[in-house]
């Protein structure tokens, strides 16, 4: 890398699934002058340190995390894009009406900056720390998140602990699980605060008889014991209140994930302070235009291949954007939601069908805090109800699409936006 | 011989290091500052919480004017930035009006009570139903692990001697001196300085030289926000948690690093000098006490860190920096809050003590008051950076994405003396972004345990028993 100024047509930001599937939609379609940056040695993000289940949407086979995370690595060291890895983007510079955008990088073989016609920010998301959960308690050593985890068992073949408890059920949690088992650990538990699992239970409930360890619902963790490394928890039963200590050298925190967004912070980039990541239109553009932000770092983890479909969608967009010469001329309708729904993405919406790529990247899509069963849906504008939906039951945590296709829209005076929220469901 | 590696221990051993003398400092954990220092909200105070006349008063007036050129020397970080000390009600104007006099009997400057509008203006996040504010504009944020491991750092490389991991069992007074029973080897001293901070009254008991103990401690919760909320709040933000104590406040403030700090004293003193456990009630006090100085901030998402302060407070209420009469050539040294603030002058004043004790005291010719700095990758310009990887190019590879860490500052923190994981992570500060350590833990343990040749399972998060991942690899399965 050069300590010049080189100039780009697209800067893509993270060669997970979403940017490296970007890439080649965007290399396939037009030779443009494209770069890729990943801060890591490999490209492939978050699959290279999972196992199963890979592939299935938008490679349509079945690829482990590792030899999915190569395939795209093969695919796109085929084409002319400038794939940059151990390069780490420091901070992005937005452009004014009509410039291009700045980046600073840094690599081993020094600092560089680049400016851009187009940025695509495709940085993924983590699980949050602890302190985030407000978990009380002494700080022993012992306790990992399941990116971590998969860093260390799946990469590195270390064994974590002997005995862990794993906090939190959304569908990582059962990843968690099959690591653990992989590196020998045994599991103590697995515990949710709610009373339903943030998973399917017909998956949950067959492993925890599988691997023997209880799953407890309607359950807090209440502290954790030991003063170098952890030797117990105690939980707390929601229903009668009693405590209950657990033995184990280990816990592991999954979910909870959080889009790693901190490139967008003090810049012009809408932050949405319920996702914690850029806000996007339906084009998946920003509020800065031509910067635009695909895959997890929307909203923290959902399936690898819809990010990856996602990104695909992004680099569309990114080709539509550079063939209009008057862009943003497109209405669009804010979306705001209210508790118990976590967000919704995008947060601007159009009229229009929601199938917009693939059948199975259905747009808007929400996540409730919580499980709900016989929940229903609704879309307000102003005073006038526009949508209504009644769902038996809908999984916390997990992607759930609007059908916003339904809505009546010519009820939607401009410059009012749309609010989601549930009226009933109990939990 | 110096026992113990917190704030008062550190900033001895380097004032000592300036004359012929050989000096020891021994610490119990595997790093220095992991006591009370660690868990500090490293404010620097400009001096109008302490009455007039105390020692711990007349520490801080010496210290201030020092620290200007400790800054200088030790390549430190501090930030004055000021304080507002906020008042809600009459009793609690009376209350600031108070501290400003005693603040300038105390000979502080700049000193000013403000009303609503001004104190809004400075400050716009904080609670409209402020009535008014003592604003101390020289109150400043320290970096408190860059500053002990400046201290410590700079005494070594002036020839102290250290110790860690290795805690005092027992002391004997023999001939001319005192014999310390260590759990390594024994030791022989003249002179003993008992900095052991929590542990000071049973160190002083086994040298039967124990004319105070510690009474209680106290206990305080201390939550770390993202960097995201750092620029919300420009001041050190008090507001009165006791209005008995002066020194005891509920706090929400910017670090160093621009992080928010909410700080809050627990109503209940601790269990005991292990309780180190954070309860769910002090998780939720603090953030409710940061409620009423700052409502509109929305903290519960961006909460990074949490942790539980101890602080030893002793039976006599002030600083204990004296030899002790039963006991000559010991020295207790003894600090409730604030040491930090006090360290440069703790020193002298130990120092002081020995000279009168009859240690003579012989100027190093060659004593060097400097001590270079990391350097840093977030700190650096473009241009900078261009140089530092030119020198070595591992400044290029990023491995703690939030606080942009580079391989090349944790290879050169091992060098300094880092022996765990938290010991680089004091140092760099990597994994105590907003990801704390999800991405970065296992590289960070690849390269300590790269550099000091040791096995995955030897390395520890702090020292003994806690250790990282469990003695046992596991085979490869068969994989595609």
């Amino acid at each position: 890398m050069s300590a010049d100024l080189e100039y780009l047509d697209v800067a893509v930001i993270g060669g997970g699934p979403a940017g490296i599937s970007a890439c080649l939609e965007l290399y396939a379609h037009d030779r443009l002058k494209i770069a890729l940056f990943e801060g890591e040695q490999e490209l492939g993000g978050m699959p290279r340190s999972c196992h199963i289940f890979f592939g299935l949407r938008d490679r349509k086979r079945l690829y482990t995390g590792p030899s999915y995370a190569r395939k795209l690595d093969k695919l796109i060291r085929k084409t002319a894009i400038r794939v940059y890895t151990g390069s780490r983007v420091l901070s992005v510079f937005p452009g004014g009406p009509g410039e291009a955008h700045e980046l600073h990088v840094l690599s081993p073989e020094g600092p560089g900056s680049f400016r851009s016609r187009f940025i695509l920010l495709a940085t993924g998301c983590f699980e949050s720390p602890r302190a985030e959960r407000l978990i009380p308690g002494t700080r022993p050593s012992g306790i990992f998140t399941t990116g971590t985890l998969q860093q260390l068992v799946n990469i590195r073949r270390l064994k974590p602990g002997n005995r862990a408890l794993i906090l939190g059920s959304e569908h990582v949690a059962l990843s968690s699980v099959l690591t653990l088992r992989r590196a020998g650990t045994s599991i103590a538990g697995m515990v949710e605060r709610d009373a339903d699992l943030h998973t399917y239970a017909s998956v949950a409930t067959p492993m925890s008889r599988l691997f023997g360890f209880p799953i407890f619902k309607n359950v807090t963790l209440q502290r954790i014991i030991g003063n170098r490394r952890v030797e117990g928890v105690e939980l707390l039963k929601g229903g009668d209140g009693r405590a209950l200590q657990i033995e184990c050298d280990t816990v592991v925190m999954t979910g909870r994930f959080r889009p790693d967004s901190s490139l967008i912070d003090g810049t012009l980039i809408e932050k949405d302070p319920s996702t914690l990541g850029p806000a996007v239109d339906t084009n998946l553009m920003t509020s800065v235009p031509n910067i635009f932000a695909a895959g997890n770092v929307l909203r923290g983890a959902d399936m690898h291949d819809l990010c990856a479909l996602e990104g695909r969608l992004a680099a569309r967009s990114i080709l539509r954007h550079m063939q209009t010469t008057r862009p943003g001329t497109i209405p669009s309708v804010s979306v705001r939601s209210e508790k118990p729904i976590r967000y919704v993405v995008p947060q601007r919406i159009m009229p229009m069908p929601r199938r917009l790529l693939s059948k199975f990247l259905l747009w808007p899509e929400i996540q409730l805090e919580k499980t709900l069963l016989r929940p229903t849906l609704e879309a307000w504008c102003g005073k006038e109800r526009i949508w209504q939906g009644s769902f038996s039951k809908l999984i916390g945590h997990t992607r759930i699409p609007i059908p916003i296709e339904k809505f009546l829209w010519d009820r939607v005076p401009p410059g009012l936006g749309v609010t989601l929220r549930v009226t009933q469901g109990n939990c | 011989m110096i026992i113990g590696g917190g704030i008062a221990g550190v900033s001895i051993a380097r004032e000592l290091s300036r004359y012929e003398l050989d000096v020891m400092l021994i610490e119990k954990e595997a790093d220095v500052g992991w006591g009370q220092t660690k868990a500090s909200y490293a404010i620097c105070h400009p001096g109008a919480r302490w009455k007039q006349g105390t020692l711990a008063q007349r520490m801080m007036a010496e210290s201030h004017g020092m620290w200007d050129q400790l800054v200088q020397d030790l390549d430190i970080e501090l930030a004055r930035i000021g304080e507002l000390v906020l008042a809600f009600n009459e009793g609690e104007i009376q209350y600031i009006h108070a501290l400003k006099k005693q603040g300038e009997k105390n000979g502080i400057q700049g000193l000013e009570i403000m009303d609503r509008n001004e104190t809004l203006r400075l400050e716009p996040h904080l609670n409209p139903a402020v009535l008014a504010a003592l604003h101390m504009p020289t109150a400043g944020v320290f970096n408190p692990f860059e500053l002990v491991f400046a201290y410590f750092e700079n005494a070594r490389a002036n020839g102290v001697g250290v110790l860690v991991g290795t805690e005092v069992r027992g002391i004997r007074a023999e001939k001319g001196g005192f014999v310390v029973e260590t759990s390594g080897a024994e030791i022989h001293a003249s002179y003993v300085v008992n900095a052991a901070g929590l542990h000071a009254a049973k160190v002083a008991q086994m040298a039967d030289a124990n004319n105070f103990s510690i009474s209680y401690e106290t206990k305080s919760s201390c939550l770390i926000l993202d960097r995201c909320l750092g620029d919300l709040v420009q001041h050190i933000v008090t507001g009165v948690a006791d209005p008995k104590a002066f020194s005891r406040f509920k706090v929400v403030m910017p670090t160093f690093h621009r992080n928010l700090l909410l700080y809050t004293p627990l109503p209940e003193p601790s269990k005991g000098i292990e309780d180190r456990a954070l309860e769910k009630r002090a998780l939720d006090l603090t953030l409710q006490n940061a409620k009423l100085l700052t409502p509109d901030i929305d903290f519960e998402p961006h909460i990074i860190a949490a942790f539980s302060a101890l602080t030893a407070r002793n039976t006599r209420g002030d600083f204990i920096i004296e030899a002790s009469e039963k006991c000559p050539g010991f020295l207790n040294v003894a600090l409730p809050p604030p040491g930090i603030t006090c360290s440069p002058a703790i020193g002298r004043r130990v120092v002081e003590i020995l000279r009168n004790a009859g240690l003579p005291l012989v100027e190093k010719p060659n004593f060097n008051p400097r001590r270079e700095g990391m350097k840093r990758i977030r700190d650096a310009s473009l241009t900078e950076m261009a140089e530092l990887v030119k020198q070595d190019s591992r400044y290029g590879h990023t491995v703690c994405r939030c606080e942009q860490v580079s391989e090349a500052e944790i290879v050169e923190t091992i060098r300094r003396g880092a022996t765990t994981l938290d010991g680089i992570k004091f140092r760099t500060r990597a994994g105590m972004g907003r990801c704390q350590s999800n991405f970065c833990g296992p590289e960070v343990a690849d390269i300590l345990a790269r550099e000091t040749h040791q096995s995955y399972e030897t390395l520890t998060k702090f020292g003994p028993g806690s250790i990282y991942v469990t003695p046992k690899t596991f085979q490869r399965s068969h994989e595609r």
